[in-house]
């Protein structure tokens, strides 16, 4: 009697168990997404899981969001512990070292839709050579020059013409001499290494600095004279000195002369046009066209994006992953939503949804539109990762302080870049 | 001029001295309290430290937070991390010390120099390793690394400094307490602890303020929003590519710091005392 009550007892609960089971082959499953960002960002990005997960009662999106800091050292540590969420967002330099340390998933395997997007833009970000889609990236973006029109045009100052390098010097006497305060340039360390250094080097050699094979593109003459124009940069006052502008990191908008309207045009990227805008709302602005040298081998200027989104190799659910970031890029729903919040989107789907809803940036559509027609190529990878970026922002630094001469930083440049590629190739 | 006059002289340029440089001091935490009642514009454009205007709008409007997490949610979290650390470190640290100050036993030697090392390891050295135990134990997106790193009294400044402040203290209040009776533990808790008190409190309040203002630590170990404390809730706003509302940063900001100045406030005398006295009285 007692035997048959106990094996009834464990039937039963068996029994129980397996309802369970069944029940939750359902799949009930939750996936982890982390990006960075501000309000604005968050508040979109949580809005869009939103509706995913209306759409979607099976899958449930844990969101993990913070401000850029820390978020590349936490990343670094997940990698490490394998623990990262199944789907984050990836700065676009990061994208090309995370790739090859294997921690990406390849999104070509998935059931994502790739139609909405241009086939070459997708190639040329995210691709990393490898011929599959390894990372999504979420909008366009490049480097620009976002002009002060009312200032520009008070000085009889026009940057809507295509133009070379030596232009700035000519146009930097002619704001210095309209009013001591001004400057027609406002750059900084980051972004600067970005304009002067790199850019120049990929009109110069139709190459990146640094290829993936560990090869130096670059002679040391050519980093001298690349150094010595950025000397005369700041020597001939085109640019707003270092020294003042070295608080301000790379927040140019919070420079108090940006915000008086003291520069024609500040150095920077399609996706901050936002914010130098709203930083001085009163003038007019417009996306000047970026410097083209005579015997350039490339125009050097192109557009990528301005972060990927990618799928975390090891994640348990790589179908459901896809299938929320084909939520993410290509329905109408999650385009309204989204706007302009990571850059001008990178769909013409989503950009016409945004056109009509009335939240497309015009200024950040046109500065987008100005670095499309370069045909530069993107140097994301060896000569965008950290190493090799901190060895040229010093020597910007260097040279643009006047601490070192062109020539002793260019060599100083070159035998860094040797040792980088001893220790690592 | 009589010594009396003399000295009232002297005293009253000591004060202004002193005032002068305590408003120096001060004065960030002002330029912040006012600030949160400027616009952007404001905060930038002008230098006058008073606002055009007063509003507590900031304040409400910074509360709300991000996605449904209000800073309700992000203070509770703040006090949840903070406390417990802040009492599991003094309890573990002084029974380390305890034990290394006063007692023989084999070992000791290393078992002491290998504290000291630890106290020479950078903390992005320990990142990973301490990161990769805490997953196989499980306890990750939650306070349990900071627990556990408290309790296990793994913070050897604090250690090392309890272990000074022992040393400090004459054995012969341990000798006649055995002589009267006591075990070890009672030695302790009777008569080494008013003793120690001081110290235990600076350290206690040094735990307190690390813990409080940390980033790094909490944004590696932290996933999910809603555990975030005030320190990392203050960053969610902050971005480059977006316009910030200083003003809510800033009104958030005040109300961040007002914890830890109350606590200076009210500890002010244990802060000075646990730095200079050397714990041992008459």
């Amino acid at each position: 009697m007692s035997f048959k009550r106990t094996m009834a007892a464990v039937l039963s609960v068996a029994m129980l168990a397996g309802m369970t089971i069944a029940a939750s082959a359902q799949e009930q499953v939750t996936l982890r997404f982390s990006w960075w960002g501000g309000d604005e960002r968050h508040e979109k990005t949580l809005a869009v899981i939103d509706a995913f997960e209306a759409a979607n009662p099976n899958i449930k999106i844990e969101p993990e969001y913070s401000s850029f800091d820390g978020y590349k050292e936490k990343k670094t540590t997940e990698f490490a512990s394998q623990t990262a969420p199944d789907i984050f967002q990836i700065e676009t330099g990061s994208g090309p070292e995370y790739y090859k340390n294997g921690v990406l998933y390849n999104i070509s395997e998935t059931d994502f839709d790739f139609s909405n997007f241009d086939p070459y833009f997708l190639e040329m970000n995210g691709q990393f050579g490898s011929g599959s889609q390894y990372a999504l990236p979420t909008g366009m973006a490049g480097s620009a020059l976002i002009v002060n029109k009312t200032l520009a045009d008070e000085i009889g100052i026009d940057l809507t013409q295509p133009y070379d390098w030596e232009y700035f010097f000519e146009l930097g006497k002619k704001v210095r001499e309209y009013d001591p305060e001004c400057y027609l340039l406002s750059a900084n360390t980051q972004y600067g290494t970005a304009f002067f250094i790199r850019a120049w080097m990929r009109q110069v050699n139709g190459l990146p600095i640094m290829s993936d094979d560990y090869t130096l593109n670059v002679t040391e003459e050519q980093f001298a004279e690349c150094f010595d124009y950025i000397r005369r940069l700041y020597e001939e006052e085109v640019c707003a000195p270092a020294s003042y502008k070295a608080p301000y990191g790379d927040q140019d908008q919070e420079d108090p002369n940006w915000i008086a309207g003291k520069y024609v045009a500040d150095v920077g990227y399609t996706s901050s046009t936002n914010v130098l805008k709203a930083a001085n709302p009163d003038v007019d602005y417009i996306a000047g066209q970026m410097p083209l040298r005579e015997d350039r081998k490339s125009d050097g200027w192109f557009n990528d994006c301005p972060q990927f989104i990618g799928i975390y190799v090891n994640t348990e659910h790589p179908a459901e992953a896809a299938k929320f970031l084909d939520f993410f890029y290509n329905t109408e729903e999650a385009a309204a939503i989204l706007g302009t919040c990571r850059s001008v989107p990178p769909t013409a789907m989503a950009q016409e949804v945004c056109e009509r809803e009335g939240v497309m940036d015009a200024l950040s559509r046109e500065a987008v539109d100005v670095s499309l027609q370069y045909n530069g190529e993107s140097d994301g990878g060896l000569t965008t990762c950290a190493e090799v970026t901190s060895i040229l922002e010093d020597a910007y630094e260097n040279v643009s302080y006047g601490a070192m001469s062109p020539e002793d930083a260019a060599a100083e440049v070159v035998s860094l870049l040797n040792d980088f590629i001893d220790m690592n190739k | 001029m009589t010594r009396k006059k003399k000295k009232q002289i002297h005293e009253i340029i000591m004060y202004i001295i002193l005032i002068l440089v305590g408003f120096l001091m001060i004065f960030p935490l002002i330029w912040m309290f006012f600030a949160s009642f400027k616009s952007n514009e404001e905060i930038y454009g002008s230098i006058s430290l008073l606002p055009q205007s007063f509003s507590w709008e900031a304040f409400v409007n910074g509360w709300q937070g991000i996605g449904g997490n209000t800073y309700t949610r992000f203070f509770a979290n703040s006090a949840l991390l903070v406390l417990p650390t802040t009492l599991l470190t003094v309890v573990s640290s002084t029974l380390v010390a305890y034990g290394f100050a006063r007692f023989e036993f084999r070992g000791k030697k290393p078992a002491f120099a290998l504290l000291l090392s630890t106290l020479m390891l950078p903390n992005a050295i320990l990142v990973i390793p301490r990161y990769s135990i805490f997953r196989s134990l499980g306890v990750l997106d939650s306070y349990m690394p900071f627990y556990l790193l408290a309790a296990f009294a793994c913070y050897p400044f604090f250690t090392y400094m309890l272990i000074q402040f022992f040393r400090g203290i004459p054995r012969e209040l341990d000798e006649s307490a055995y002589i009267d009776g006591c075990g070890t533990f009672r030695t302790l808790v009777h008569i080494l602890l008013p003793i120690l008190k001081p110290a235990m409190f600076s350290a206690g309040l040094f735990q307190f303020l690390w813990t409080y203002n940390d980033y790094f630590n909490s944004i590696i170990y932290i996933n999910s929003v809603k555990k975030f404390t005030v320190s990392m809730a203050l960053r969610l706003t902050m971005d480059s590519e977006t316009v910030v509302i200083w003003k809510n940063v800033m009104a958030m900001s005040c109300l961040a710091v007002l914890p830890v100045v109350v606590l200076f406030f009210f500890c002010q005398k244990y802060f000075v005392d646990g730095i200079a006295t050397t714990g041992l009285k008459g």
